[in-house]
């Protein structure tokens, strides 16, 4: 047996593989370049090296979209340009409008030149044709067809893809497979079950991170060693040395029936379309289909048939539609039966369309349309083979939809830890990190739940829950073949790597639906995949307790102090197909204070394990898409930043509960770093997101401080202070646990003040609070239970506030957002959010005495003054009442502080004395932001400086612009981020915003993506040990605040777009006072729709205009900064 | 069995050199080899006597032969001192030319520095580039071996800085990360300082009161090259390994921003 036979799909680089067309683009982009170098030279008057044919062809061109080829080549002199879109003019200056001159360059030389085919690739394709392997050519450019054509093999090729279509780079910055995966997807087969074919460095790295069976390079520029050194399993010469190749032996490979088209993918919608004459003549064959289909409905699948005479396009775009509601991209749906044509409608394109009508159809074939012919039988085995391997219990797959995953290929050790943090799973309570289903313990742990606390520490630590993902694998399987794609539309893992003689694949999911429920289905070959146990314990001491009942296992973790997770599962084996298949279900229950909860396990693992694999992967996808629903954002022209703010949202929503209370660490429960600890990263970074798309979800954020009063009065009262102040990090009693020191591995212990100084912290939970109550309109929380966040915390300010003889009001030794220079006095930033906290608890009084709504003492649900299970508290002050007197002295004070603002300059003084500091800016240490100046130059030399650490005074123009002087935000930030390092990971998300604001769109966009890529491309070297769950929020403020100029006002919401002209349009959706909005803005226009009445004002001070249902509201720019309804 | 070469001269720098390369051979289970290129072995044969050790004698240009032998197979490290004149602690020609042209480690110790009594720390400064990393794991690898207590100190530069540093704790996951990428799984400790880069290696060196300080370098004494190097021979006060890399070990930096260390004039 030769080795090609051993596969079931070839996919071919068409230049330099079949078709000698690489000198002719060389030519072509040689002289695009050239002519634009020249008008470089002449606009500048620099001097540039030319395109030279060969060498940078090799280094920047080969294997690469032409626009990133564009972009890569000019790289390398020193030129930048805007992608631009793909559809611009050959003579724009854009990415892409140079790879569309180069186009149409090429297509000019191409009818001059003509084309050499190379006859060893026509014999090779030949011998595949004739023995019906699957054909696929992936091209980089356009004309692909054309060049085909010409040389008489287009008809060789069932799917044809070019590389422009969605390419983009993975998180570990290799060339994306995405081009060969698409087209893998189009044949219907696994990858691992094809053969890539490429000339280039590129294609055969990319072909081995898509983690195809056999990457063969085709050596036609004595390039061996550097194809074998970049991933290709052969290097020939001559392709036809291909088709005698001996392959190795062809070990346990399981003999198979080749069907006329067989794919392996599990459609989770399929559309049949009979006959049109139905199958009313064979009642037989009717009824088999009949029964076929019913079989797929029990596993869960959304099968239709079209009535007779039906166009079955309309029917696909609903069932596209369906499919999107249970969060099933199109990608896993087919229609098949007897199609004469069909043009997908908007949406539905990625969909499989098989045609088995006995001859071919007439007419043009739609690009993901494929003919097999084979009528009735074809199709009949086309179902069949779907429910048989349902049957089997085989792992499902997702949709490869490139908007809506993201993947990691293969293995690198210095990022494996990273990307465990990227691929975590969870469903709000419980987190899995992305660890391989074989890999031993390493140092991280594995699974944590939100709020659940090991006390045995000091500080206390997230506890670590048993893993549930553990398998063993009896051979060494190759991981630099591993492709671990996160499907972010339905929240699910998957896994699949290339191995003998089937293929590992695994599917993983926490369920949204049924948080505490985990769910996995693995499939390997029967000598090497291995279960063990199915439980193991976390690599941290404590108590781990296991007993095994037949499939069943139960564990526990616990340490003596603080909570417990329990965890029960079951699990099933069988043999299928000539693989193992392995299904297991977990369930998860824990208890913050360590109560007994395997029952709680227990129940719902019996609940889920009645429901079944199938229907709790159903009901997860549905519930993640309802989420979806709510939370969706779309950025047209922008696919990299689209995805990443869809990663960002996808794992915000994860990690954070929707009812009781919610303790959001600020890395959620993606790692162990900041041990679980809650900072003002969930108050004031990520709750917005959640007021404005998931109410309860924010509403649970403030219930963790609500039921933590009792410590913050405490510790008000400790320093003889009034009101609440909530400590700087928070876990599970509420009491203050920052560390109090930092001890390095080498030199002396560092002392930590953040938690005695940072009081801003009181101030941020107020502005959370209220920002809840300003998105959802719930003004009974104000008013009631989440009284005392505003009125207490005003109280605290209140006696916090030191008077002068001047009678100016001071807040001294603070820390503010800055943490570079600490112990400063009137930190405008707590200065000002003090004021604001101070003003809105005044108003909100009166408000309470004013309407006269003292709310009934059961309607407010008294302060928990336990301390999270300690000691009552009994001369604690209570949080319900108003003193008289009381808002006049709120005012008074407010009033009263010192805000160092400079009428003159328009600035302020981010501290008292900040101007007399060192005036260097970041330019001035030869580096660029962000940058951690102190650890580059010593704390000490950047205390003394004017260097930040993040925005101080700039993040309250972001936080309470209405509480800043009109026009300060253009000089407070042309004077502040040059200074800025942003050195934390939530700066650059907010000065995103900022610019945004401030009209200037370049250096908004350059904030925003490394806001975006800082998880992604581990930008900050830490996501090892968690996701950065404050970015994530700022990434949404800085699309909803900034790009998008959304603020919640008391009546109306503010919508002020203001959408960088590189992005054709941005879609957000939000909740406002109940009502979903859908907002839709490009540069010069936007538009409104709503599920219910709202208001929207473009003004903080403008005439409101009223959003109905089923009404379109549109608006256009007029000038510079104002809008007019359309 | 390895060999620890020990080129001692007239000075009294020879009883240093011969006292640093018992103890550290002691540590490293190695053996000593005293060498005194020159016609009068008179003072360097009365320390090898009393250190217990032989002396062999070859006449010639002293780092010719020095480096002659030290490229012997069995010879592992060779120990020489930074110069024979005590009160001048920069280094001399010979220390200078074995250095130079050595292919292996040259220990190079102060002539006035008390000896140490005994070897167990040694601090290796890390650049963060993967070729010095990998080109001194072997060597890390044998110390460790040798159960010494091994720091590794990585000095940040703009191009290795982390750009983000939220707080304190996220340095400690920041050293893991790099240690798993440079050191993986030889459990050694990871220190991170702000530059310039001399100054806190003799800081950390001094803090620690390490044995040795172990550094990789490019073998090139030329004006403006070594600076960091020199500068730690010159004011360190305890013995210094140099550790020659290779050209592929370590390609140039290509640090586009114009940021000067201060140890650079």
């Amino acid at each position: 047996m030769s080795l090609w036979q051993r596969y079931d799909a070839m996919l071919f680089d068409i230049d330099g593989v079949i078709m000698g067309t690489t000198s002719l683009h060389a030519a072509a982009w040689a002289r695009v370049f050239e002519e634009f170098l020249l008008t470089c030279s002449r606009d500048d008057g620099r001097s540039f090296e030319p395109f030279a044919p060969d060498a940078d062809y090799v280094r920047y061109i080969g294997g690469r979209a032409p626009h990133d080829a564009v972009a890569a080549f000019l790289g390398s002199r020193g030129i930048d340009l805007p992608r631009g879109y793909p559809d611009d003019p050959p003579d724009a200056r854009t990415r892409c409008g140079l790879a569309n001159r180069k186009s149409a360059v090429f297509a000019a030389t191409l009818a001059d030149h003509g084309v050499e085919v190379f006859p060893d690739a026509v014999a090779l394709l030949d011998v595949l044709a004739y023995a019906g392997k699957q054909l696929a050519v992936i091209s980089a450019s356009e004309g692909c067809e054309a060049l085909l054509e010409r040389a008489g093999l287009l008809d060789r090729f069932s799917v044809r893809v070019t590389g422009a279509d969605g390419a983009r780079r993975d998180p570990a910055g290799e060339p994306a497979p995405d081009a060969l995966l698409k087209a893998a997807d189009l044949l219907g087969v696994y990858a691992v079950d094809a053969i890539v074919f490429d000339d280039s460095v590129a294609g055969v790295r990319a072909g081995r991170a898509g983690g195809f069976g056999l990457v063969i390079g085709v050596d036609r520029r004595d390039a061996a060693a550097e194809l074998a050194g970049n991933g290709a399993d052969l290097v020939v010469r001559d392709l036809r040395e291909v088709i005698t190749m001996e392959g190795p032996a062809p070990a346990r490979r399981m003999p198979r029936v080749r069907r006329p088209w067989e794919t392996k993918r599990l459609f989770e919608a399929i559309l049949l379309v009979p006959p049109a004459e139905g199958f009313g003549d064979d009642a037989v064959l009717g009824e088999e289909v009949a029964a076929v289909l019913g079989r797929l409905r029990e596993h869960h699948v959304d099968v239709a048939v079209t009535e007779p005479g039906e166009d079955p396009a309309p029917r696909l775009g609903r069932m596209v539609g369906a499919a999107e509601q249970r969060g099933v991209g199109p990608g896993l749906v087919l229609v098949t039966g007897w199609l004469r044509t069909l043009v997908p409608p908007a949406g539905a394109e990625r969909a499989s369309v098989v045609s088995v009508l006995p001859d071919p159809p007439p007419g043009p074939f739609p690009p993901s349309m494929r003919w097999t012919g084979g009528g009735a039988p074809t199709c009949l085995a086309l179902l069949r083979q779907q429910a048989e391997r349902r049957d089997a219990g085989l792992v499902p797959g997702v949709d490869l939809d490139p908007a809506w995953t993201v993947t990691v290929h293969g293995d690198d050790p210095r990022h494996r830890r990273a990307h465990q943090s990227l691929l975590t799973i969870a469903d709000t309570r419980f987190g899995t990190r992305g660890v391989r289903e074989e890999e031993g313990l390493g140092s991280l742990p594995r699974v944590l739940a939100v709020g659940v606390f090991d006390d045995t520490t000091t500080p206390s630590t997230l506890l670590q829950g048993p893993t549930w993902t553990g398998l063993h694998l009896l051979e060494p399987l190759d991981i630099s073949r591993d492709r671990r794609t996160l499907d972010l539309r339905g929240g699910v893992l998957v896994r699949e790597l290339a191995a003998e003689p089937v293929p590992l694949r695994t599917l993983r999911f926490a369920s949204l639906a049924r948080p505490g429920c985990f769910a996995m289905r693995a499939e390997g070959a029967v000598d090497w995949l291995h279960t063990g146990h199915s439980l193991i314990p976390p690599v941290t001491d404590g108590t781990f307790v296991r007993t095994q009942l037949g499939h069943l296992s139960r564990a526990q973790t616990e340490t003596g102090a603080g909570g417990l997770i329990a965890a029960t599962t079951v699990q099933r084996e069988r043999n299928a197909r000539g693989r193992r298949v392995v299904e297991r279900l977990a369930f998860y229950a824990a208890d913050p204070d360590g109560r007994p909860a395997m029952d709680t396990a227990s129940a719902g693992l019996a609940e889920a394990d009645r429901l079944g694999f199938e229907a709790l992967l159903a009901e997860h996808r549905t519930a993640w898409a309802r989420r979806w629903d709510d939370a969706l954002v779309c950025i047209d022209g922008d696919p990299d930043a689209q995805l990443a703010v869809r990663f960002s949202l996808f794992q915000l929503m994860a990690n954070v509960p929707t009812d009781g209370e919610a303790a959001v660490g600020a890395r959620g429960v993606s790692g162990a770093s900041y041990r679980g600890h809650v900072f003002w990263d969930a108050d004031v970074f990520a709750l917005p997101f959640f007021a404005a798309t998931c109410p309860p979800a924010a509403r649970a954020m403030l219930e963790y401080r609500l039921r933590r009063l009792g410590p913050a009065y405490r510790a008000a009262a400790e320093r003889h202070l009034r009101g609440v102040r909530f400590p700087w990090e928070s876990a599970r009693t509420g009491v203050d646990v920052t560390p109090r020191v930092d001890r390095p591995p080498q030199g002396p212990p560092i002392p930590i003040t953040t938690g005695e100084h940072e009081e801003h912290i009181v101030a941020d939970v107020a502005w959370a609070a209220w920002q809840y109550a300003a998105w959802t309109g719930d003004e009974q929380f104000l008013h009631g239970a989440g009284r005392p966040l505003l009125l207490d915390t005003a109280r605290y300010w209140a006696s916090r506030v030191k008077m002068d003889g001047a009678g100016r009001g001071h807040i001294d030794d603070v820390i503010g957002p800055d943490e570079y220079h600490e112990h400063v006095d009137d930190d405008v930033f707590t200065n000002v959010l003090a004021r604001w906290n101070l003003r809105r608890a005044a108003a909100l009084a009166e408000e309470i005495i004013r309407h006269d709504r003292a709310v009934p003492d059961d309607d407010v649900r008294p302060a928990d003054m336990t301390g999270g299970g300690g000691q009552p508290l009994d001369d604690a002050p209570r949080g319900d009442g108003v003193a008289p007197g009381e808002v006049d002295e709120w005012r008074r004070v407010a009033d009263a502080l010192v805000d160092n603002y400079d009428p003159d300059t328009g600035r302020y003084e981010q501290f008292h004395g900040y101007a007399t500091l060192e005036p260097l800016v970041i330019r001035d240490l030869a580096t660029t932001a962000p940058v951690a100046a102190d650890l580059l130059f010593g704390r000490e030399r950047i205390a003394r400086s004017q260097i930040i650490k993040q925005p101080d005074v700039l993040m309250l123009h972001h936080l309470v612009p209405e509480e800043t002087a009109p026009g300060s935000l253009g000089p407070n930030l042309t004077f502040y981020e040059p200074r800025c390092a942003h050195a934390s990971s939530l700066s650059p998300a907010i000065h995103a915003a900022l610019f945004a604001r401030d009209g200037r769109p370049d250096e908004a966009l350059d904030l925003f993506r490394i806001a975006c890529r800082l998880d992604l491309d581990n930008l900050t070297g830490t996501t090892a040990a968690g996701l950065h769950l404050a970015t994530f929020g700022g990434v949404w403020q800085a699309l909803a605040f900034g790009f998008l100029g959304v603020r919640p006002l008391a009546r109306a919401l503010l919508v002020d777009p203001r959408i960088p002209r590189t992005w054709q349009r941005v879609q957000m959706r939000l909740r406002f006072h109940g009502a979903r909005l859908d907002i839709q803005a490009s540069p010069d226009a936007f538009r409104i729709t709503s599920n219910a009445p709202a208001d929207v004002v473009l003004t903080r001070r403008g005439a409101p205009v009223r959003v109905v249902p089923g009404e379109v509201r549109r608006w256009r720019r007029v000038g510079e900064a104002g809008w007019e309804l359309a | 069995m390895t060999t620890v070469l020990a080129a001692v001269d007239a000075t009294a720098a020879a009883r240093p050199v011969l006292q640093t390369a018992c103890r550290l051979a002691h540590a490293l289970d190695a053996d000593v080899m005293a060498l005194h290129v020159g016609e009068d072995p008179g003072p360097a044969r009365a320390v090898a006597e009393e250190l217990g050790t032989s002396l062999i004698t070859v006449s010639g240009e002293p780092a010719d032969q020095i480096v002659r032998i030290g490229e012997r197979p069995d010879v592992a490290l060779v120990v020489v001192a930074l110069s024979g004149v005590p009160a001048r602690h920069e280094p001399g020609q010979t220390a200078q030319a074995v250095a130079t042209r050595l292919s292996k480690p040259v220990l190079v110790v102060p002539p006035d520095s008390p000896p140490r009594r005994t070897f167990t720390r040694v601090l290796f400064p890390l650049d963060g580039t993967r070729g010095v990393s990998a080109a001194l794991r072997p060597l890390i690898t044998t110390y460790v071996a040798a159960g010494f207590d091994v720091i590794a100190l990585h000095v940040f530069r703009p191009d290795t800085v982390p750009r983000f540093l939220d707080s304190a704790e996220d340095i400690d996951v920041w050293r893991a990360e790099f240690l798993t990428e440079h050191c993986t799984d030889l459990g050694i400790r990871l220190a991170t300082r702000p530059g310039p880069t001399a100054d806190s290696l003799l800081d950390v060196a001094a803090s620690e009161d390490v044995d040795v300080i172990a550094m990789g370098w490019r073998q090139d004494f030329s004006p403006h090259h070594a600076l960091v190097v020199r500068k730690v021979l010159t004011e360190a006060d305890r013995p210094v390994a140099l550790i020659p890399l290779t050209d592929e070990s370590w390609p140039r930096r290509s640090v586009t921003q114009t940021f000067r260390d201060p140890d650079v004039p």
